[in-house]
């Protein structure tokens, strides 16, 4: 188990590695934005790892309120907190992006702004479990927020998609004619740009193993000190 | 079985070799890493009165939500009749009828309508004689037509009984029922429950007070989480009880029997006029007559909708502070901004649409507490029906709210502002919204209430969920008033995906939102 543990942690910090070195080694530099558009693989990758946080969070939403089991309130609770940290990066690189590109920060754009609805959401879901003190409760609280949550996840999706923005689409054909920094992908972007979401994804399962495990040997270390305490 | 149970059989029809009607196997209920109950099982016959006693802390309330399905067990299950809970707590739910320190009553109504609107929840015979009966039982006939707020503690309990006497529920769960109760009252209350056992009701009866368990065929003595005596009320004096309370707090391997139940002194009791000796309005098992099919829930919805807005109307309390807050936001945003009438036109829809998210929290916030804070809470968790049906009634309530809100601001925006927003596309708008909102809030209300910081988590918990909807109607109503059909049709469509998609888990989901 724990060779195993070692083994996978090893596998996808080699891939981080290398997604890295192709993102600045392998992938050709983008005509228009020159090497800013770098950027891209992680802001991409970042969204993608955080917003499928959000899909395990939801899905052990479910699994709890089916079993019970506190194990699936716990995956939940990780999810949305490595979702966060992965969420606010895709948040930061795409600023940091938008900055060149843009020529701002922060633009209120749909998918900016759908995007910000979705991290506010979930910092949301943070602060109730910090209000409910019955575990219990909190989980099944928990459980049904994640569930409510989790719809501003396709309403991020479809913004870009349905609606006038400026922010490109790189999964199917731009349907916006305001769209700035939209760019085509040569075979070698797309190339760096699996490995990328394959590395961040490895990366996702790992931080999610760590930080569930991390709050079950919290819980049991409460129960420990409960029966102690008895 | 021996000769003293077959001469109780033969007194008053009661069958002592019955299968027990209420029966818990192993509960066990933790809060965390807490432990309430740890194992607890009994049975209760029908026509017993069985006296759950124990020291303050022993778990006897949570044993009774448990048993009642307010609260899901840790471990162990509950069987009522032939149903389980966990997990069938819908059916368990109509054989059960609880009496908690919450009297479960509302004190802007009367004492009758408090009572009809229980006999309608419920589902139990809608009979005004009975309630009536039921009052004068406990003493209570010429306070009927009272609002219970200028009732005392004692009345309180004295109504709640006489709630307890129209149930016809098989399983009566009562929780000190006869505290603050005048020794009258407590005369009356444990002569009816004597009357409700010969009927054949299995009764369960929490106390403290060993002189009070005089109606009881059997006493089960938890403490600590566990059963750690049973026997007849004569065998477990107030010493005996002192010396099982200390004791319990070493924990116990198991249960002592300490005598076998023995006979009750026969007495020969007035019957209540509630349910009259010989009539034939014995009590109904709840179940085999319950409507099913939506019935119940269609019932539900209504008593809900008729008590709600009967206590709104009574005590505005959501009402008139949300709808002055409104008011009062709309004139100082006037007075402050002083908008020229083409910046009005760009501004003040926008504005509208932000005070029907804020009155929206307000509103339902404090409909969620004023349930909540008086207990009132758990009695609509023990109406018979899918929890949808309380979903549906509490997001209606809200949702008339925020269509009176709309139609105030949309004339404060006219008068104010010169700015006529009545235009059926705008309106339309409003009410995808005022629908998404209320269903949403309903919800997210129903958490955050039972939450510490529950006014400031209320708004943090709805403002983000609401928003996508709130921009789709700002956005759609500009698109309205700059004159751009197909602008506003995409907005009220993606309002009306919302809505549907956001109703339909709420509905679904309500029943792990609401419990307590």
């Amino acid at each position: 188990m724990k060779t195993m543990e070692r083994i996978w942690i090893g596998v996808a910090a080699a891939m981080m590695i290398l997604a890295t070195l192709a993102v600045f080694f392998y992938a050709p530099r983008e005509a228009k934005m020159g090497d800013v558009q770098r950027i891209f693989y992680f802001h991409m990758s970042a969204a993608w790892s955080g917003f499928l946080a959000f899909g395990v969070a939801l899905a052990s939403a479910v699994a709890y309120l089916r079993t019970r089991a506190a194990r699936w309130d716990a995956l939940s609770h990780a999810a949305v907190e490595v979702g966060l940290v992965l969420l606010t990066m895709a948040i930061v690189t795409g600023s940091l992006w938008g900055r060149p590109v843009w020529n701002t920060w922060w633009t209120w754009d749909p998918r900016l702004t759908t995007t910000a609805i979705t991290w506010v959401v979930y910092l949301a879901y943070l602060l109730l479990r910090g209000a409910v003190e019955n575990p219990e409760t909190r989980a099944r609280f928990a459980a049904v927020y994640a569930i409510v949550a989790f719809i501003t996840v396709p309403i991020t999706y479809l913004s870009a998609r349905l609606l006038r923005t400026i922010h490109p689409i790189v999964l199917g054909p731009s349907v916006s004619a305001e769209a700035q920094g939209q760019f085509g992908l040569t075979p070698l972007m797309v190339q760096t740009l699996i490995l990328s979401l394959a590395a961040w994804t490895l990366l996702l399962s790992v931080l999610l193993m760590l930080r569930y495990r991390l709050q079950r040997t919290q819980e049991s270390l409460e129960a420990l000190e409960a029966s102690i305490a008895d | 079985m021996d000769v003293r149970t077959q001469a109780r059989e033969g007194e008053a029809g009661t069958a002592w070799n019955a299968t027990p009607i209420l029966r818990a196997d192993g509960v066990t209920k933790a809060f965390g890493p807490r432990w309430a109950l740890r194992g607890v099982s009994l049975s209760v016959r029908p026509g017993e009165i069985v006296a759950l006693m124990g020291p303050n802390g022993a778990g006897k309330s949570t044993l009774f939500r448990v048993l009642a399905t307010l609260l899901r067990p840790t471990a162990g299950v509950v069987y009522v009749e032939d149903r389980r809970w966990p997990p069938d707590g819908a059916g368990v739910r109509p054989q059960v009828t609880l009496l908690t320190h919450q009297p479960w009553l509302y004190l802007d109504l009367t004492a009758a309508e408090n009572l009809r609107f229980a006999q309608r929840l419920y589902g139990w015979p809608e009979d005004p004689e009975a309630l009536r009966a039921a009052l004068e039982w406990m003493g209570l006939a010429d306070r009927a037509g009272d609002p219970v707020r200028t009732f005392s503690r004692g009345m309180l309990q004295r109504l709640a009984l006489a709630r307890v006497l129209l149930s016809p529920a098989p399983v009566l769960l009562l929780d000190e029922p006869f505290t603050g109760l005048d020794v009258v009252g407590m005369d009356r209350a444990q002569e009816a429950l004597r009357t409700l056992a010969d009927q054949g009701r299995a009764i369960l009866i929490a106390l403290h007070d060993p002189t009070a368990a005089s109606p009881a065929h059997r006493v089960v003595v938890l403490a600590g989480g566990r059963c750690v005596a049973e026997g007849a009320p004569q065998d477990l004096p107030a010493e005996a009880l002192r010396e099982i309370y200390k004791s319990a707090l070493r924990p116990l391997g198991g249960r002592q029997a300490l005598h076998p139940p023995s006979k009750r002194a026969a007495a020969s009791h007035r019957m209540i006029e509630v349910w009259p000796e010989g009539s034939a309005r014995t009590p109904q098992r709840a179940s085999p007559g319950a409507p099913t099919g939506g019935r119940r829930e269609l019932r539900v919805l209504r008593a809900l909708l008729e008590k709600d807005l009967r206590v709104e109307g009574r005590a505005r309390e959501a009402l008139t502070p949300t709808l002055t807050l409104a008011g009062l936001s709309l004139f100082l945003f006037g007075a402050a901004f002083e908008l020229r009438p083409d910046l009005a036109r760009a501004v003040v829809p926008a504005f509208l649409w932000m005070l029907l998210l804020f009155a929206s929290s307000l509103g339902v916030g404090r409909m969620m507490a004023a349930e909540m804070d008086r207990g009132t809470w758990e009695g609509l968790l023990m109406a018979p029906a899918d929890r949808s049906a309380l979903f549906a009634g509490k997001a209606l309530v809200h949702g008339l709210l925020l269509i009176l809100l709309i139609g105030l601001s949309l004339m404060a925006a006219a008068v104010f502002f010169n700015l006529s927003l009545w235009e059926p596309r705008v309106l339309l708008l409003l009410g995808l919204g005022a629908a998404g909102l209320a269903g949403v809030a309903t919800l997210l209300a129903a958490m955050a209430m039972a939450a510490r910081a529950r006014e400031l988590l209320l708004p943090i918990l709805l403002f983000p969920v609401a928003a996508p909807l709130l921009i789709a109607g700002i956005q759609g109503t500009r698109a309205v008033l700059e004159g751009n059909p197909d602008g506003w049709g995409t907005w009220a469509q993606m309002m009306l995906a919302y809505d549907i998609i956001l109703l339909t888990v709420g509905g679904l989901i309500f029943e792990e939102a609401a419990g307590i």
